[in-house]
């Protein structure tokens, strides 16, 4: 055999592995793939909007809250600083928060009681603590879950009001993980189209089904698909959360001393 | 009637086949038997306790707690192994099917909130075991400082830990799979094993322990007792006819009735409740009596006429035994339907099934029983036979030997007797004097048994397993910001937290003086309630973070216009309740009436607590409807006003003396004590009516009270005899029972129905002697209609 032929066979291999590769483009992402899509979806370096809470209580009770709230990010860090704006008894309390990533140094949390005058600092809340009183957990509130403590898998597809979705489990990684969380197993169904979670199921450390979360009203703001209204629901308790957001404004330059102690306790401005 | 029997002793094979059928369609129901142990069962619906305790579970969802104590005598239980195994044990339990994860509370669980110089911070009292001197002490201090904890999580006295759990709600349990017992029972099994481990004491107790328990207890009751019942009637009834048929038909009766009596209970699901247990064993005593006395004339027939025909003797047996059987049944069923007064539905519950079961032994006993008769041959015992040729009935054995001699003695000395008798009811009377309603639900326990040493030890220790809840209505949305109302109910709380009894509480008002401490960087006299509404408002807000939605559920409602203040108590004693309950309406007249807030108690111990008062209110009443209704019977089936009297009297002797035991003995009136007094005039009055019917008819024959009486002790005083004799061995066996109510109810009848029995036959001839009164001295045409 001559040097040619043998060029000619790994030619021959380099183009087939090639082809392969490229023919196999469409098949199926994994789970990780999927989360990582919904982690980089764009959702603006900054946001104003109006937040309007409704808890419900299971014998339909319902408590409102309303508030405005800044966010900036700051690569992977990001700053929010938000005012209540009713019932009129908790006017202008306001929190602002220094998110860091990752879980080396712990967030800042400061509070401004406009019936005290003061401003306190008040520490860091875990990821399975409820965010403000609501049926959500600091870690359901974000965005994107921590990737990393999670076991992806995708479980199928399924369609949802007419859009194709990915279904994605996720299943925190280790005990210590699950009892912080609060959660054995999570289920989520992903958007093809535009790589939003709009529902997720949660299971507790039992297995038995603990949490609903529907994204309920979807729109593209400034070019950013943005929930307007989202529900959680406590399947056991019954107790369920309803946000509803608008007057949303999307990079608008927000400057660091808007998330600053000064700003806190100056309270918002229209 | 006599066509009845007739028909019954033509078709003998038909009537037994009729009855069997029944009696099966009956036994099939018993499948759908349902248990029902909850506490509330005992309280009518629509009682303002149970309206209340709805509404508490309503808006605030206010649990009973399962109480895990962690004990350590030496050294306390702030110690690294100590710790890591309250951890360790927290952890497991959170993961039981059927208990709510997020709801389980111990230090391990809980976060501390406190001030800071520039703040506040929250962080779990123990996230990770301390293991040295310094650790331990903080986290010592930590919770010392923490007052709502303090007591409630560790014991003030830092000897003892609790791990609070809170049960799913019994839908949701019952979708699982699961009920009270199961959740119960896998917590036990941890703590059991946690216990293994060596300086550690663990107890459980709670009021859903004491339900799930009492819940086993009923089950394992009935296996125990029944069959014993069974062997114990069976065994008295072999050595009293010596003969197969004298245990088969007693047995049947027995068997047939209680079959019968459950399985309607079943078949109309009415649940077994905890006096469910009494049905049986009641109906066992009871049911033997019809025949016993149907085999006592039959035997009684045979003796003195060997040469009658089988069918000859079955029709003479029933023409004379009917009337007794009907009547006593019928008054012994309408003493147990007065129990539908009591409105508590267990005891009605028991009253109605027993006087159904009792029906149905009647029915069985005029139909069964003489058509079996009727089927077998002819037997007696040869000796028996003998002596009764050679001296009459009265000589036939020793027993009626003896009773004849009693009642020689007594025709006598009756004048003498009846003053005997009048003695020893005075000085009864000042012994029945001496009873006192006292009850606890923990009570239905052995003194000894894990329950309530566990009960013991966890309300030593800590503030206390039994709740009384105060719900406040305010009337307008957003009052409870109202520094005023708050100012009240803290004041209120206080006043509560000093009386005796009162372990501690918890409202709204310690929440918001917690966090009025922690943003003023934790001075001491900065624990009050601020001045400003919004101020606390936004407390409240911030307190909302660091919690769940709900955490504040169990203690205000969502528009803030209800509010519940917890009040713990060391014990759900009647005596000590009473006081409780005295100053919690004394207290919340003063603080709440002149503000105009609307307040209602509620809660398990309150629950309880009304449960006793309404048996101490109905007793009285329920013994005098019981005696009123069977003296009303007597009356209209005597047709005689002094009959009715006189069957009345060794029963009320009898119930005289037993109170008079009770009062001695130190027994006081509770669920279980109270069940007795009529169930012994029920019972004890049967002796009365058999003895009376006897007296008229040997008197009517003989013409000779002197001869008659004697004679009526000899044949019908010997079955009451036997009857009495049974009766109390069936009681006893309940001393075998594993609940206190039961052991001591089962003495307690058994003492009255000896005494009723020994005062039947005194008492009765006594005063047949001395009064002479017409309904058997008068006999005319009419003496055996009715």
């Amino acid at each position: 055999m001559n040097l040619g032929k043998i060029a000619l066979i790994i030619f021959t291999l380099s183009i087939l592995t090639g082809m392969g590769s490229v023919l196999s483009y469409s098949e199926e992402l994994s789970g990780l793939d999927i989360m990582n899509r919904v982690d980089g979806r764009d959702d603006g370096d900054d946001l104003i909007q109006k937040i309007h809470q409704k808890l419900i209580d299971k014998r339909g009770n319902l408590r409102e809250r309303e508030m405005v709230a800044f966010r900036k990010d700051y690569g992977k860090d990001s700053k929010s600083i938000s005012y209540f704006l009713s019932p009129a008894n908790i006017r202008d309390t306001a929190l602002l928060t220094w998110d860091y990533d990752g879980v080396e140094r712990d967030d800042d949390q400061w509070l401004y009681l406009p019936a005290l005058k003061k401003v306190r600092r008040i520490s860091s809340s875990d990821r399975g603590d409820y965010f403000m009183g609501t049926d959500f957990t600091f870690e359901d509130i974000k965005q994107t879950p921590e990737l990393e403590d999670y076991n992806w898998t995708l479980a199928g597809s399924e369609v949802v009001d007419g859009h194709d979705c990915w279904i994605v489990d996720g299943e925190p990684k280790t005990d210590a993980l699950k009892k912080n969380l609060g959660y054995s197993k999570t289920r989520g169904l992903v958007r093809k189209d535009i790589n939003m979670t709009i529902r997720t199921d949660y299971r507790d450390r039992k297995g038995q089904e603990l949490k609903h979360f529907r994204i309920t009203e979807l729109k593209q703001i400034d070019g950013i698909w943005t929930a307007t209204k989202m529900v959680m629901e406590n399947i056991q308790s019954q107790h369920r959360t309803e946000m509803i957001f608008s007057e949303q404004k999307y990079n608008t330059g927000l400057s660091d001393r808007t998330f600053s102690e000064r700003m806190l306790k100056r309270g918002y401005r229209d | 009637m006599k066509q009845f029997t007739a028909w019954v002793i033509r078709w003998p094979k038909l009537t037994i086949a009729t009855i069997t059928f029944i009696t099966l369609l009956l036994t099939s129901q018993m499948q759908h038997m349902k248990i029902d142990t909850d506490t509330e069962s005992f309280i009518p619906p629509g009682h303002e306790a149970t309206l209340n305790n709805d509404r508490m579970k309503e808006i605030f969802g206010t649990p009973d707690l399962l109480w895990i104590g962690v004990i350590r005598e030496s050294g306390g239980i702030y110690q690294s192994d100590t710790l890591r195994l309250i951890q360790s044990l927290t952890e497991q339990i959170r993961l039981v099917p059927g208990i709510v994860d997020q709801d389980v509370v111990s230090l391990s669980t809980e976060d501390n909130i406190y001030g800071t110089a520039d703040g506040m911070e929250v962080e779990p009292f123990m996230e990770r075991v301390p293991v040295d001197r310094a650790g331990l002490k903080k986290l010592e201090f930590a919770l010392k400082a923490f007052d709502i904890y303090d007591g409630f999580i560790v014991a003030r006295d830092g000897s003892a830990a609790a791990i609070l759990a809170e049960l799913e709600p019994q839908e949701l349990l019952l979708g699982r799979g699961l009920d009270k017992f199961a959740v119960y029972r896998s917590v036990k099994s941890l703590v059991d094993e946690a216990s293994k481990s060596g300086s550690e004491q663990f107890y459980v107790a709670g009021v859903p322990v004491a339900e799930a328990t009492l819940g086993l207890y009923i089950q394992e009751d009935m296996g125990v007792m029944l069959p014993l019942v069974f062997l114990v009637l069976m065994l008295l009834l072999f050595f009293t006819y010596r003969s197969i048929r004298g245990v088969v038909i007693p047995m049947l009766v027995v068997t047939l009735s209680t079959v019968a009596a459950l399985g309607i209970m079943a078949g109309t699901g009415v649940p077994m409740y905890p006096t469910g247990t009494m049905i049986p064993v009641v109906l066992m005593a009871i049911g033997v009596a019809d025949a016993i006395h149907i085999l006592g004339k039959y035997y009684e027939l045979v003796l003195i006429r060997p040469d009658r025909g089988r069918d000859e003797l079955v029709s003479e047996t029933m023409a004379e035994m009917w009337q007794p059987v009907v009547l006593t049944s019928l008054t012994t069923a309408a003493g147990f339907l007065s129990f539908l007064m009591m409105g508590m539905v267990p005891l009605e519950m028991m009253g109605l099934f027993i006087a159904i079961g009792i029906l149905y032994a009647m029915l069985v006993s005029l139909t069964l029983v003489p058509a079996l008769l009727c089927l077998l041959p002819v037997r007696a015992s040869k000796k028996l036979m003998q002596s009764t040729k050679e001296s009459g009935l009265q000589n036939a054995g020793v027993v009626a030997l003896s009773l004849a001699l009693v009642g020689h003695w007594v025709c006598r000395n009756h004048e003498k007797t009846l003053l005997l008798t009048s003695a020893l009811m005075f000085i009864a009377a000042a012994g029945a004097s001496l009873v006192y309603v006292q009850d606890a639900y923990i009570a239905n326990f052995q003194q000894d048994s894990e329950i309530v040493k566990a009960d013991h030890e966890i309300n030593r220790r800590f503030v206390g397993s039994y709740q009384r809840n105060i719900l406040l209505d305010a009337k307008s949305a957003d009052a409870f910001y109202d520094p005023k109302l708050l100012e009240s109910v803290w004041a209120f709380q206080q006043g509560m937290e000093s009386v005796s009894g009162v372990g501690g509480s918890i409202s709204i008002a310690d929440f918001i003086r917690r966090m009025h401490r922690v943003m003023n960087e934790e001075r001491e006299e900065m624990a009050k309630i601020p001045d400003s509404p919004d101020l606390i408002a936004q407390y409240l807000l911030l307190y909302s973070f660091s919690g769940a939605p709900d955490d504040f559920a169990e203690v205000i409602d969502s528009e803030y216009r209800q509010a519940n203040i917890r009040i713990f108590c060391t014990s759900d004693n009647f005596i000590d309740g009473t006081h409780v309950e005295a100053e919690i309406n004394r207290l919340a007249h003063h603080y709440f009436d002149p503000i105009g807030v609307q307040w209602s108690i509620a809660g398990n111990a309150h629950v309880g607590h009304v449960q006793t008062e309404m048996i101490t209110d109905n007793l009285r009443y329920n013994i005098m409807m019981t005696i009123f209704t069977i003296f009303l019977f007597a009356w209209a089936m005597m047709r005689s006003l002094v009959a009715g009297l006189f069957v009345m009297v060794p029963v009320l002797a009898a119930v005289i003396l037993n109170f008079a035991i009770m009062g001695v003995a130190g027994v006081t009136i509770g669920w279980g004590s109270s069940m007795f007094t009529s169930v012994a005039i029920c019972i004890g009055v049967d002796y009365a009516i058999h003895l009376l019917y006897k007296v008229r008819h040997e008197f009517e024959r003989l013409r000779d009270i002197r001869e008659a009486l004697p004679l009526s002790l000899a044949t019908t005083g010997k079955t009451i005899f036997f009857n009495a004799v049974v009766v109390v061995a069936g009681f006893m066996v309940l001393l075998a029972s594993q609940m206190p109510p039961n052991q001591q109810m089962g003495l307690l009848v058994s003492a009255a129905m000896l005494s009723s029995f020994i005062a039947t036959l005194t008492v009765l001839p006594a005063l047949i002697m001395t009064a002479q009164p017409k309904f058997i001295f008068k006999v005319d045409s009419r003496g055996e209609s009715l």
